[in-house]
């Protein structure tokens, strides 16, 4: 495990940690050396190599060489160098003798784990023929020590290179766990959530593990309008996982995404900052430095959109990588493809669903309508037909034309009452909102309630302490009273007493009205508020009504804020309660 | 003296059709819901039945249906009276074993005429497609 820390240390350490690294290489031989200097009494030779040493490591690690001469002085340059080096201190020290022989490991651990085995074995034998020259330059050879110290050398190779191959090959599985994860994630997403959030979400996040990106988007493609329309994008750099973000994108025509789009190849930048095709485009951003474009294409060549696997440092990416990004791409095409499908599916439904409705709505309202006319013509006709017979009793007469005229007066109201109605559910009927006391209100509206309750007397019972102020249209709110007393008079048997109650409670202004009359089952308690709706089974069939009272009054209450409800006992009559917020409630 | 059962709810059109009926000597009896349409039919055996769709306690269609699988009933014309204009609806009565099907509005003459020729086609107790077609009277005119 060590090993692999120190490979991710050297894998993603910066060039100066590498120069720091050398300076300390050559600042510990360059103390070794000079206390060897001392104990000889210095050779001119050794002092040569200190101060080649030093101006070394000082040229390399504060000035900025590296950086500078990027191009002269790369890696290869300075492993040559730093070999020549060592080489030099050996020879200067003690020749075959000499305890710095061991400072050809380092360069030689450094050499395995950041180039590869293959990189080491070269090393070594380079190392092998330049110190052999050395030695047989130098002091007179004395073969098993010569030989027992390259022996050392390849078996550290050995050790090294054995421990790197096992690392990678734990590594490489590990990667491929991932992307068999990452793969299996995008696959199964469409099948298990139908929308297209959850399914980016997944693919993303299978994108971030085993590729070690740190930024992974898709720019979704709309095959209608020829544009990107939204990219999804999910940021996981440091380690953490970031969320999904969604935003709307303006892509330009000249931008590269759509290169990727219409050729279907995918692209790889392994610099953003030297690739001039980025110029303008939306994934020139800041942190972003390296990154590989796939379309996204489903089955029957749709254009789904483009995944943008990006990292924060230039890198360029392996044929290995292509291949996975490709894959994903492929899957996550036909995971979005199926979402989108779904939800096309979900939008026909539901717009079948509403036509349905509106048509039965439409049969309904032609049923209503028609049956007042229906009396209108009957009744008309008979009075023309009456003649054929001699003649009709005037009272019989009279009581025809009075037919005629309720009817009329009933087919006017169902006309108002849907128009109101469907004004009310458009909210295109403007309410007159004031602060009003629901005293005033019930008080203006008594003489008018005590005609609609007819023979039932009308008990008003009305919190009296405090002022019971809401914001209201005072008009609406007596057209509701009004609908609920009507009705309740309507239900209940003759000479029962109605209640009218307002309290304030919990907070909130409620009114009750309260019959006693048959009463609402359970399960027809929501449905009364629907339009046209009448309970089945009742003795009392309600005579004049549209069927909109009680849809308009919950049109209107629900345009005050409120709420309003029934709650009932078959038998026990049945308690109507309006809720209307507080003034304060911001209304 | 000829009976009738008009089995309506809405009040308007039971006086409507309950005087112009009476008025030319015909014997009305009315039922209010569809349960007890069907207790009057049982107990008066009309020669004729007017009956609404859109029934309280019992629907039209039940009452149709229960009609005609009765011994009694099931020669007994049937007039459907009702606001359901949809064609399907006029189909699905037709299919159960409605004679006719009036659809309001109309007025009285419509009304006879619909009537005397319901009176006046041969009974039939099995319905056959050539049958149906040639009793089909006009329909939809509002007289």
């Amino acid at each position: 495990m060590a090993v692999r820390e120190q490979r991710q240390f050297l894998a993603t350490a910066t060039e100066p940690t590498l120069a720091w690294l050398r300076l300390f290489v050559v600042a510990l031989t360059g103390i070794a050396l000079v206390a060897g200097g001392f104990a000889q009494a210095g050779s001119r030779v050794a002092w040569g190599v200190v101060l080649v040493a030093g101006m070394y490591a000082a040229a390399n690690s504060m000035m900025g060489l590296y950086r500078r001469f990027r191009r002269l002085l790369t890696r290869r340059v300075y492993l040559v160098m730093d070999l020549a080096l060592i080489t030099l201190l050996v020879h200067a020290t003690d020749g075959v003798g000499s305890p710095l022989f061991l400072l050809y490991s380092l360069p030689l651990v450094v050499v395995v784990l950041h180039h590869g085995v293959r990189a080491g074995a070269c090393y070594c034998a380079a190392v092998s023929v330049l110190y052999t020259i050395v030695v047989q330059l130098g002091t007179e050879a004395e073969t098993p020590v010569w030989l027992s110290q390259l022996g050392l050398l390849w078996a550290l190779f050995l050790m090294t290179g054995y421990v790197s191959t096992a690392d990678e090959s734990r590594e490489e599985r590990a990667r491929r766990r991932d992307e068999l994860a990452a793969m299996q994630l995008a696959a199964a997403a469409a099948t298990h959530t139908g929308d297209i959030p959850t399914v980016v979400e997944n693919v993303l996040t299978g994108a971030l593990g085993p590729t070690r990106c740190c930024y992974a988007s898709i720019f979704l493609y709309d095959e209608e309008t020829h544009g990107f329309t939204t990219c999804y994008s999910l940021s996981g750099c440091d380690g953490r996982g970031g969320s999904l973000e969604q935003q709307p994108v303006e892509v330009l025509p000249s931008d590269l995404l759509y290169q990727v789009m219409y050729t279907g190849n995918p692209i790889s930048i392994s610099d953003t900052h030297a690739d001039r095709r980025l110029r303008g485009s939306v994934l020139d951003r800041e942190g972003i430095r390296s990154m590989v474009l796939t379309p996204l294409i489903a089955p029957g060549a749709k254009r789904v959109g483009i995944l943008c696997l990006a990292r924060n440092e230039a890198h360029r990416a392996t044929q290995h990588e292509m291949r996975f990004a490709g894959t994903l791409s492929m899957q996550a095409a036909v995971g979005i493809h199926t979402a989108c499908l779904f939800e096309e599916a979900a939008s026909l439904e539901a717009a079948k669903e509403a036509d349905r409705l509106r048509s039965q709505l439409l049969a309904t309202v032609s049923h209503e309508l028609r049956t007042p006319i229906a009396a209108i013509q009957g009744f008309a006709s008979s009075l023309k037909c009456a003649e054929d017979l001699g003649g009709l009793p005037p009272e019989m007469q009279r009581d025809w034309i009075e037919e005629i005229e309720s009817n009329a007066d009933r087919l006017k109201r169902l006309v108002t009452d849907l128009l109101d109605l469907s004004r009310l559910e458009a909210g295109a009927l403007h309410m007159n909102l004031d602060l009003q006391d629901i005293h005033d209100v019930i008080d203006e509206l008594r003489p008018n309630l005590e005609v609609l309750a007819g023979t039932h007397p009308l008990v008003i019972k009305v919190q009296s302490t405090l002022p019971l102020l809401v914001r209201c249209d005072a008009e609406r709110i007596g057209q509701v009273l009004s609908n609920l007393v009507e009705n309740a008079a309507k239900f209940s048997p003759p000479e029962s007493t109605l209640v009218i109650g307002a309290e304030r409670h919990e907070g909130v202004i409620r009114i009750g009205v309260r019959d006693e009359g048959q009463g609402i089952p359970p399960e027809d308690q929501e449905k009364v508020f629907e339009r046209f709706y009448q309970v089945e089974g009742g003795g009392h069939r309600p005579t004049g009504g549209t069927g909109l009272g009680l849809a308009i009054c919950r049109s209107i209450i629900e345009a005050h804020g409120g709420r309003i409800w029934v709650e009932s006992q078959v038998g026990q009559g049945s308690i109507f309660y309006i809720i209307l917020p507080p003034p304060t409630s911001g209304r | 003296m000829p009976r009738v059962l008009i089995i309506e709810d809405e009040p308007s059109l039971v006086k409507f059709l309950s005087q112009n009926l009476a008025l030319r000597g015909w014997d009305v009896v009315v039922a209010t819901d569809g349960a007890e349409g069907l207790r009057q039919a049982r107990d008066t055996h009309p020669d004729l039945i007017m009956l609404d769709l859109m029934l309280p306690v019992k629907s039209g269609w039940e009452v149709l249906e229960t009609l005609r699988l009765e011994r009694d009933l099931r020669s007994t014309p049937v007039i459907v009276v009702t606001a359901a204009a949809r064609e399907e609806d006029e189909r699905r009565a037709r299919r159960l074993g409605a004679t006719d099907y009036l659809l309001k509005p109309f007025g009285v003459p419509e009304m006879l005429r619909r009537i005397d020729a319901v009176l006046n086609s041969p009974p039939r107790v099995t319905r056959t497609a050539t049958a149906r077609k040639a009793n089909r009277p006009l329909l939809g005119g509002t007289s």
